[in-house]
């Protein structure tokens, strides 16, 4: 056998100690220059492509081409336009999330991813209503979570990766039917004023209200990241006040659907449709809640049968 | 992660930057370990680190699958990053600092980073046999530090380091073998014979004919 001795024999090189913090931030770094620097490099990968690839004349003729198209739009074109302003809007709105969220403490991160994921919902192209992760079991959740990019900070990074980002206000939220700037941003029906008598209702079923309460507040003063994610689909990403995701909601076609995600109108997937499971299989539902300004008491509740399409 | 593995990567990264994250996770330890072990100096090293993967980032559609790993793709953009470093002794103007303010990014943990800055320094402090020795290693030609540094730093087989400089395995093996015969020379002094670490050569160098120094 062959024998080298290596020179470092008996020297200890130094450890590698903590490196989390310009780990952190070189991935921050990276991931938001990215956007920018592709759209840039990659026009200019085309150009240089080409241009390396014609011939003297050609070349020629291209400068020309490209010294009158200089001519025109130094003579006529100063200032930007309306589509630069609304990217450079979009662009400036996901850099204050991305601060805000790089900024907030561990345990603020924690309890805004927690907060978050659990309003991640999404729609197939079929549905009219859309689904809740509320609504999964756990192993569907974490599927449905792989696959929407349900995590906070991948929600930021595949945002800002989009090229049709757009910001648009609650009220600019094209989605019929729906009342109330919360209820168009929520892409559901909402409830005008919180329930009176909620302490006749069922603990959790309280906690529903007050958990659908909070969001509305949020959602307020809210404004909406749209785009398209690289799987096609539909993305509206809600901000609160402070830049802050607090909603998700993904539309369109879930190839990857998991088994036993609800299907169709109505089904089990309606974010505010809450539901008991009784002893023979039957389900209690609190949809009376949907209806505008509503009180609620226990007798709201009514026995609807699993699979049983939903008014809406 | 396997070849396989790495070749899926790829190719999602390309599309979807977003899959560039889970390289970065997975290689920016051994990268920056081996521009630290290389420059000594951490500052430097947070600097050419951060444009290697930037690099890397920013070449990534050129990057056609030829049965190189990622991570000797990697350790070859860090080495002419460290190379270009020590040539000029350029003064980076690349900053991860101007980086982030310029995109709108604050981040507030300084206190953590100069932490963590100052705890690699310490750890550099005390490596005293370790820094002589990188320092007699970068008086040697470039080619002896390149494979010298693979091997001996790295852990790296002849075969990888092939790969990483992009030279013949023969080549890789000659300059392996000269310069450790240099080093050893150069660092006579500092070595002691009785406790010497063993290389078994045959699992650098497995079609190897030549016969290194015993």
């Amino acid at each position: 056998m062959n024998k080298e001795i290596s020179p470092f024999n008996t020297i200890t090189p130094p450890r590698v100690t903590r490196t989390r913090s310009h780990k952190r931030r070189l991935k921050v770094a990276l991931l938001t220059a990215h956007e920018q620097q592709s759209r840039v490099q990659s026009f200019g990968r085309i150009i240089n492509e080409n241009v390396r690839n014609m011939s003297l004349g050609k070349k020629s003729t291209a400068l020309a081409t490209v010294a009158v198209f200089g001519l025109v739009v130094t003579a006529g074109v100063f200032g930007p336009t309306a589509s630069d302003v609304a990217q450079a809007e979009a662009s400036n709105t996901i850099k204050r999330a991305f601060a805000r969220f790089v900024n907030l403490t561990d345990e603020e991160k924690a309890s805004l991813e927690d907060q978050f994921q659990d309003r991640v919902h999404f729609r197939s192209e079929d549905d009219h209503l859309f689904h809740g992760m509320a609504d999964l079991s756990e192993a569907d959740r974490e599927t449905m979570h792989e696959n929407m990019k349900a995590s906070l900070a991948d929600s930021l990074v595949e945002a800002q990766a989009a090229a049709d980002l757009e910001v648009v206000s609650a009220n600019e939220m094209p989605l019929p039917g729906f009342i109330g700037n919360a209820g168009r941003a929520l892409g559901i029906k909402m409830m005008h004023k919180l329930p009176e008598n909620i302490e006749n209702l069922p603990a959790d079923i309280q906690d529903r209200i007050k958990e659908h309460e909070a969001m509305r507040a949020d959602m307020e003063s809210a404004k909406f990241l749209k785009y398209t994610n690289t799987d096609g689909q539909q993305v509206t990403l809600g901000l609160n006040a402070n830049d802050e995701p607090v909603f998700k909601f993904v539309e369109g076609d879930f190839s990857l659907r998991v088994p036993g995600m609800p299907i169709g109108p109505g089904g089990a997937g309606h974010m505010m449709e809450w539901r008991e499971k009784n002893a023979d299989g039957s389900e209690r539902s609190t949809r009376h809640i949907m209806r505008e300004g509503g009180n609620v008491t226990q007798e709201d509740i009514q026995i609807i049968v699993p699979g049983e399409v939903l008014e809406q | 992660m396997d070849k396989h593995q790495e070749k899926e990567i790829i190719k999602q990264a390309q599309k979807d930057p977003e899959a560039f994250g889970a390289i970065f996770e997975e290689y920016y330890g051994s990268i920056f370990g081996y521009i630290l072990k290389r420059t000594g100096n951490v500052h430097v090293a947070q600097d050419i680190v951060s444009e290697t993967f930037f690099k890397a980032l920013d070449r990534l559609w050129q990057f056609k699958w030829r049965n190189i790993s990622i991570s000797s793709w990697l350790y070859r953009i860090a080495t002419n990053e460290i190379n270009q470093y020590f040539r000029k002794q350029k003064k980076h103007t690349y900053s991860l600092e101007a980086m982030l303010k310029t995109s709108g990014i604050e981040i507030s943990d300084e206190r953590d980073m100069l932490e963590e800055i100052m705890e690699q320094e310490a750890e550099l402090e005390r490596a005293v046999a370790w820094k002589q020795a990188r320092q007699r290693i970068h008086e040697l030609p470039e080619k002896y530090q390149e494979v010298l540094s693979l091997r001996f730093f790295e852990d790296k087989k002849v075969t990888e380091i092939a790969e990483i400089l992009n030279r013949k395995e023969g080549t890789v093996k000659a300059q392996l073998s000269r310069g450790t015969a240099m080093l050893r020379e150069s660092l006579h002094e500092m070595q002691p014979t009785d406790a010497e670490r063993v290389i078994d050569t045959d699992a650098i160098s497995p079609a190897s004919p030549h016969k290194p120094n015993v």
